[in-house]
C-alpha cells in the first residue's frame, strides 16, 4: 500500500518536472487525438451497410461481407504482390542510397554544402504529376528524348507506355530520386549531431577515410536507419498512388506490373463509390502495418534492445 | 510559473481554434431561401447580386420564398457534393449529372423521392418535359429528380479535315463504314508523314442492337433482350478486329493507349476523328471545335439507353421541399424567369436583337462571351430547354434540330431499368476493375495477337464474375419486365 503511494508521489513529481516538455509537445499531441485517435471511430465503417442518410451509427451492420471483395480476386493479388515487391525494393535502396549521399555531404566540408541539401531536397516538393509530365519528356513515343537519341543511332523507338517489363525500373528510378534527398538530409542531420571527438580520436589513431565511415558514422546513425525502417514497414501494404497512376499516365497495358492495391481499388471502386468495401481495404492495409511493425519491433529489440522503437 | 502561463495561453488559444473551426459555416439563413447547388457555369459570375434581385422579385411574389445558388467550382463539384451530402449538410436542390454517382447518392439515401411533390406542385414540368425523359432519373420505379432536357441521342458523324479532303479529292459524302474508309486512310498514311490517319476514339459505328449498361464490358443486347458481355457480341468482335487491323497497318498513333482523347482529337494531327457529340451538315460545329476547317459525315444516331443526361434532385436534407418542387415549376412554366437566370439581366448580360426577334417572331438576345460575360446558368440546368431564347447558345434552328433528333431516336428497351448492384457488389466491383483494364486496349486494338488477347480479356471477366452479374442483372430485368408488363 504503502510502496504505490509513493510510486504515486513520484510519477506526480515527475510529470511536474516535465511539465515545460509536454507543453511543448501539447501541439502535437493535440493533432494526434484530433486527427489520429478520434477518426479511429470509423473502424467500424468496413462491418456496415453505410448510408449517408443514416449515418454512421445508424447504418446496419453486414458482418463480413464488405470483405467479400478481397476474396479470390486474382487481379487484386496481383497488385498485392506488387505492392509489398516495390515497397520492399524502395526500402533497401533507399536506405542505401540516402545513408551514402549523407556520408558524402558530411564528408564535404565546403561552403557549398547548403546548397547541394537543397537541390536534393528538392523533388520531394514536386507534384508527381508534374514528376510525369518530365518523364513523358523523356519517353514518349514521337518527341521522346530517349526515342530521339535511340533513333538518332539508327535504332527504332520503343513504346515506352506499352510494355511493362520496363516500368519497375522506371518506377524505382523515380521514387528513390524523389525521396532520397530528403532522407539523406535528415541522416545528415544526426549526423552532425555526432560527438565531435570521436573523429578526432580516430583521426589521431590513424584511421583512414573509410574506416572512419565504418566505425563512427554508420553506428552513430544505426539506431535512425533501423527506426526509419520499422517505420516504412508498417507502410508497406500501402502504395504511393500519385506515382503509380500519373507516372505510367494509368496506360492499362502497364497493369501487370505497376497495379498496386491502392489503384487497383480506386479503379473497381470510383464508380460504384462503395465507401463499406473501400473502407474493408483500408482497415486490412493498416492492421497488416500495424502487425508488421510490433514483429519487426520485437525482433530488433531481441537483437539490439537500443534501435528498437518502443 | 513562466511556463504554467505559456501553457494557459496556449491551451486557450486551440480551445478558440477548435470552437472557431466547428462553430464556422453555419451562416445567414433568416428568410430560408432555397437553396440549389450546381456546378459553376463561367468563371465570373460578378452579375450574382442583380439577376438575383430581379428574379427573386417574381420568385418571392408568386412562391413567397427566394433563391440562393450555391456555386462549386467545376472541377471538384462532384467530390464536394459527396462531402456535403455525407455530412447531412441542409439544402434544397442539386443538379448531378454523373448517372452512376445519381444512383449511389439515391442508394445512400441523399434524394427524396418526388413523385407526390411533382404530382401535387410540379403540374407545369408534368406536362412540358419531353415523355422519354421522365425515365431516365427512375430509380426502382420511383421518380428522384426533374430531368434536364436536351438531345438524349447524340448524332454521330465523322469529321474529316478539310484541306486534306480536298487535296486527295476523297468523296466523305458516301462514307457508311469502316471499309469505305480504309483507302483514304492507307491515301493518308503513304502520303501525308505527318498526320495519323485516324483517332483511336471512334464511332462504334452505330450499334442499334445493342446498348451500353451501368456495368463496364457488359452490354445489353437488344434484340435477345439480354445482357451479355460486350467481347462476346459477333457484331461487336468484328469492329474491334477491324480496328486491330488499322492498328497493325498504322493508321492508329501507335502509341494511342497514353494518349489523351479529347484534346488530341483537335489537335490538327489527324485527318480522321469522332465528332463532339455535335453534328453539323455544314461542319461548322466541329471546325469551330477544332479551330480548323473540318467537313462531316453523318452517321446515324445513338441508342438512347438509360444514361445520358444530368438532372435536378431535391435533398432529403431540405427543410422545405414543397417550395424546392413550386420553384422547379415555376422556372419550367415562367420563360421570362427561366431566361432571366440563365441569360441575366437585360442591358447588363444581354441585348435584344430586334432584327432577329422580328424574323423569328420569338424573342432573341445577343449575349455577352468571353471575358465581359459575368453570369451564365445553361437553361438545360435550370429546366425547360425548349423554353430558351434564340442566342448564340442555341439558335431556334438548333433547338429543333435536337427536338427531331430526340423524336427520331430510338429507346433501349431497358429505358426505365435499374440495375441493383447491391447483392452482386463484391463482383461488379471486380468487374469493373478488369473492364477498364482491357477496355482501352481493345478498343484501340493495340495488343499483340487479337484472338489470344480477347480470349484472355474474356477470361479475365469471367474469373472477376461477370457470369453472376449478367445473371443477376437478366434476373432483375425480366422481374421488372413483367412487373411493368402487368401495370
Amino acid at each position: 500500500m504503502n510502496g504505490k503511494k509513493i510510486k504515486f508521489q513520484r510519477s506526480v513529481r515527475r510529470f511536474k518536472n516535465s511539465l515545460p516538455l509536454t507543453l511543448l509537445a501539447l501541439p502535437a499531441i493535440i493533432y494526434f487525438i484530433i486527427f489520429k485517435y478520434v477518426p479511429l471511430y470509423g473502424l467500424v465503417l468496413p462491418f456496415k451497410d453505410y448510408k449517408f442518410s443514416k449515418g454512421f451509427f445508424g447504418s446496419e451492420w453486414c458482418g463480413f461481407r464488405n470483405f467479400e471483395f478481397l476474396a479470390d480476386n486474382t487481379q487484386l493479388y496481383i497488385a498485392i504482390r506488387n505492392t509489398i515487391l516495390y515497397n520492399f525494393v524502395f526500402i533497401i535502396l533507399g536506405i542505401f542510397v540516402s545513408v551514402t549521399a549523407a556520408l558524402l555531404l558530411f564528408e564535404l566540408k565546403n561552403k557549398y554544402v547548403k546548397l547541394y541539401q537543397t537541390i536534393l531536397y528538392l523533388p520531394f516538393y514536386i507534384s508527381w504529376v508534374v514528376v510525369a509530365y518530365a518523364a513523358r519528356a523523356f519517353l514518349d513515343m514521337d518527341y521522346g528524348l530517349i526515342n530521339k537519341l535511340i533513333e538518332m543511332f539508327g535504332g527504332e523507338g520503343v513504346l515506352w507506355y506499352s510494355n511493362p517489363s520496363y516500368w519497375p525500373a522506371f518506377i524505382i528510378t523515380a521514387n528513390v530520386w524523389k525521396s532520397f534527398g530528403s532522407n539523406a538530409v535528415l541522416y545528415y542531420a544526426s549526423l552532425m549531431g555526432t560527438d565531435k571527438s570521436l573523429f578526432e580520436a580516430a583521426k589521431i589513431d590513424g584511421a583512414g577515410k573509410l574506416q572512419t565511415i565504418i566505425h563512427i558514422s554508420i553506428p552513430s546513425i544505426k539506431s535512425i536507419i533501423v527506426m526509419m525502417t520499422i517505420l516504412s514497414i508498417g507502410k508497406i501494404f500501402y502504395g504511393d498512388f500519385g506515382l503509380f497512376y500519373n507516372l505510367t499516365l494509368n496506360s492499362s497495358l502497364l497493369y501487370p506490373t505497376t497495379d498496386i492495391i491502392d489503384t487497383y481499388v480506386y479503379r473497381s471502386l470510383v464508380k460504384l463509390g462503395d465507401m463499406g468495401i473501400s473502407s474493408a481495404v483500408g482497415f486490412l492495409q493498416s492492421v497488416f502495418g500495424f502487425v508488421l511493425v510490433l514483429a519487426t519491433n520485437f525482433i530488433v529489440r531481441r537483437v539490439e534492445e537500443d534501435c528498437s522503437l518502443f | 510559473m513562466y511556463f504554467k502561463r505559456i501553457g494557459a495561453f496556449m491551451i486557450c488559444g486551440l480551445a478558440a481554434g477548435v470552437l472557431c473551426g466547428c462553430g464556422g459555416g453555419g451562416g445567414s439563413g433568416s428568410a430560408d431561401p432555397v437553396v440549389w447547388y450546381m456546378r459553376k457555369p463561367v468563371d465570373n459570375m460578378s452579375s450574382y447580386d442583380v439577376v438575383m434581385a430581379e428574379a427573386n422579385k417574381i420568385i418571392e411574389e408568386e412562391i413567397g420564398t427566394t433563391l440562393e445558388f450555391r456555386f462549386i467550382e467545376y472541377g471538384s463539384y462532384d467530390e464536394k457534393l459527396n462531402v456535403l451530402c455525407a455530412s447531412g449538410d441542409k439544402f434544397d436542390i442539386c443538379h448531378i449529372d454523373d448517372t452512376a454517382k445519381f444512383q449511389q447518392f439515391i442508394k445512400s439515401g441523399v434524394f427524396l423521392p418526388i413523385d407526390d411533390l411533382l404530382q401535387e406542385y410540379g403540374q407545369d414540368i408534368l406536362e412540358k418535359q419531353d415523355s422519354i425523359s421522365a425515365d431516365f432519373s427512375k430509380f426502382e420505379g420511383k421518380q428522384y429528380a426533374v430531368d434536364d432536357q436536351g438531345a438524349y441521342s447524340v448524332a454521330q458523324s465523322w469529321v474529316f479535315k478539310k484541306d486534306l479532303v480536298d487535296k486527295y479529292n476523297f468523296d466523305y459524302k458516301n462514307v457508311k463504314s469502316l471499309d469505305d474508309l480504309e483507302p483514304y486512310l492507307k491515301l493518308i498514311k503513304e502520303n501525308e508523314p505527318g498526320i495519323t490517319p485516324i483517332h483511336h476514339e471512334l464511332i462504334n459505328f452505330i450499334n442499334q442492337d445493342m446498348s451500353y449498361s451501368y456495368v463496364d464490358g457488359i452490354v445489353f443486347d437488344e434484340k435477345e433482350e439480354r445482357f451479355v458481355l460486350n467481347y462476346e457480341l459477333p457484331a461487336e468482335v468484328e469492329y474491334f478486329r477491324k480496328k486491330h487491323d488499322f492498328y497493325k497497318k498504322g493508321y492508329i498513333a501507335s502509341d494511342a493507349i497514353s494518349k489523351d482523347g479529347s484534346s488530341e482529337r483537335s489537335s490538327g494531327k489527324y485527318a480522321v476523328f469522332n465528332n463532339n457529340g455535335y453534328y453539323s451538315e455544314d461542319g461548322s460545329k466541329s471546325s469551330s471545335f477544332s479551330g480548323f476547317p473540318c467537313v462531316e459525315t453523318f452517321v446515324g444516331n445513338t441508342v438512347i439507353a438509360p444514361k445520358t443526361s444530368g438532372r435536378n434532385a431535391i435533398s432529403v436534407t431540405s427543410q422545405h421541399p414543397e417550395k424546392a418542387m413550386q420553384l422547379m415549376n415555376l422556372i419550367w412554366k415562367d420563360d421570362y424567369l427561366l431566361n432571366t437566370l440563365a441569360y441575366g439581366i437585360e442591358g447588363v448580360n444581354y441585348t435584344v436583337n430586334e432584327e432577329r426577334t422580328k424574323e423569328l417572331g420569338k424573342k432573341s438576345v445577343n449575349v455577352q462571351s468571353g471575358n465581359k460575360q459575368t453570369w451564365a446558368i445553361w437553361h438545360n440546368w435550370l429546366g425547360y430547354l425548349w423554353g430558351q431564347w434564340d442566342s448564340e447558345w442555341n439558335s431556334a434552328e438548333s433547338l429543333e434540330n435536337m427536338k427531331k433528333t430526340n423524336e427520331n431516336a430510338v429507346l433501349s428497351k431497358t429505358m426505365g431499368f435499374t440495375f441493383d448492384t447491391e447483392p452482386v457488389k463484391a463482383e461488379v466491383a471486380k468487374v469493373i476493375a478488369a473492364a477498364q483494364e482491357v477496355n482501352k486496349v481493345i478498343s484501340i486494338g493495340c495488343m499483340d495477337d487479337f484472338e489470344t488477347y480477347m480470349e484472355s480479356a474474356c477470361n479475365k471477366l469471367r474469373d472477376a464474375g461477370s457470369d453472376v452479374v449478367i445473371d443477376e442483372m437478366n434476373r432483375q430485368y425480366k422481374e421488372w419486365k413483367q412487373s411493368n408488363s402487368g401495370q
